[in-house]
């Protein structure tokens, strides 16, 4: 019994790790000067997957973060996209942060 | 029995494998992290590493670093960065994991605009991105803020402003602190300040189509009419009378 306790712990352990990686981008619409930049925010979200495959919860992906970051503004500048991935035995997560800057082109609404 | 082995085999072999571990490296690259609305001058290549440390796969040893902090860190006491490269590299032992981030990149001032800057306030106060990108810079840059609940109002429409003062090109700053060294009067202080100064000297300057050295002539000469302690505006003024 204490055998399968410490293969399952070792196993559960063996497998837990995480992997990251990163993007940059100026803006995600063109943008030319007299742009105004509002407070710089950031937001993280996960993605859980039950071994390995099936979703647990609405997938978010970056546009959607992009989509609600860009709300009140007409687009982001600045951005850096993360991605970590963390692989359990039972479990994985894919989280997401953007950080970005919105800003509103001048003289123009927002959307 | 059997059993008993084929556990023990399969806890050694998974040890194994995390004991050998693996690395994961990944790349992106960017041509700016921030919109390109006039020229740059760009400085040296420069690039860095940090790593972040990770017990039993995911558990933080200290602060991680985030790509954002990173690249803010690098980007600091300049307008920004071209020619950005990313590497992440996560290498994962049984243990101990850890993931860097390598940033490549090429820092930049601000030049010349591409085009005749036209701004218009922000309705929430926030200032319009100024010919030296320092509104863009001066945001406060929240760590985790909360995101918003709401969207936020739609900013009114604003009456276009004035237009923004371009920066003065590059040679005008080095020219206007060698006129003002020689007339022994200290560079102002304010940034707004000197570029003014630097602007209207440029425009004399182009105007009555000089040279560095007629510059320095001309405060030579003008410096003898006027008041001590005159600006030097009054003073190249002076010696243009002749």
């Amino acid at each position: 019994m204490r055998l399968i306790l410490v293969g399952l712990i070792m196993t559960s352990l063996g497998c837990a790790t995480r992997v990251g990686s990163g993007s940059i981008s100026a803006s995600n619409i063109p943008l030319s000067e007299g742009y105004v930049p509002k407070t710089r925010i950031s937001q993280r979200e996960c993605n859980w997957r039950f071994l390995g495959m099936v979703p647990l919860g609405a997938e978010v992906g970056v546009s959607d973060l992009q989509e609600r970051m860009s709300r009140g503004a007409n687009g982001l500048a600045n951005i850096v996209v993360e991605n970590e991935n963390f692989f359990g035995i039972l479990v994985n997560a894919h989280c997401i942060r953007v950080t970005a800057t919105p800003v509103t082109t001048g003289g123009s609404d927002a959307q | 029995m059997h059993s008993k082995n084929a556990l023990q085999l399969g806890l050694l072999l998974t040890l194994a494998a995390g004991l050998v571990g693996f690395r994961n490296v990944s790349m992106s690259s960017s041509a700016s992290d921030t919109p390109l609305v006039r020229t740059v001058e760009s400085k040296t290549r420069t690039n860095a590493t940090k790593c972040s440390f990770y017990a039993l796969g995911w558990i933080p040893t200290s602060e991680p670093t985030t790509l954002d902090g990173f690249l803010r860190e690098m980007a600091a006491g300049t307008d920004g960065m071209t020619d950005i490269t990313v590497e992440s590299s996560s290498t994962n032992l049984l243990l101990v994991s850890w993931q860097c981030w390598r940033i490549a990149g090429t820092p930049f001032s601000w030049g010349r605009p591409l085009v005749a800057p036209v701004a218009a306030p922000a309705a929430d106060g926030s200032a319009p991105v100024t010919p030296d990108g320092a509104a863009a810079d001066a945001a406060p840059v929240a760590a985790n803020p909360a995101p918003p609940e709401e969207p936020a109002a739609a900013p009114a429409p604003v009456p276009v402003a004035a237009q923004i003062l371009p920066p003065p090109p590059p040679q005008a700053a080095p020219l206007t602190e060698r006129l003002l060294k020689q007339i022994g009067v200290k560079k102002p202080e304010s940034e707004d300040a000197f570029r003014q100064l630097c602007t209207e000297v440029w425009n004399l300057r182009q105007q009555n189509k000089l040279n560095d050295r007629d510059m320095v002539q001309l405060t030579r000469s003008g410096q003898g009419k006027v008041a001590p302690g005159s600006d030097l505006m009054t003073i190249l003024k002076a010696g243009l009378d002749d």
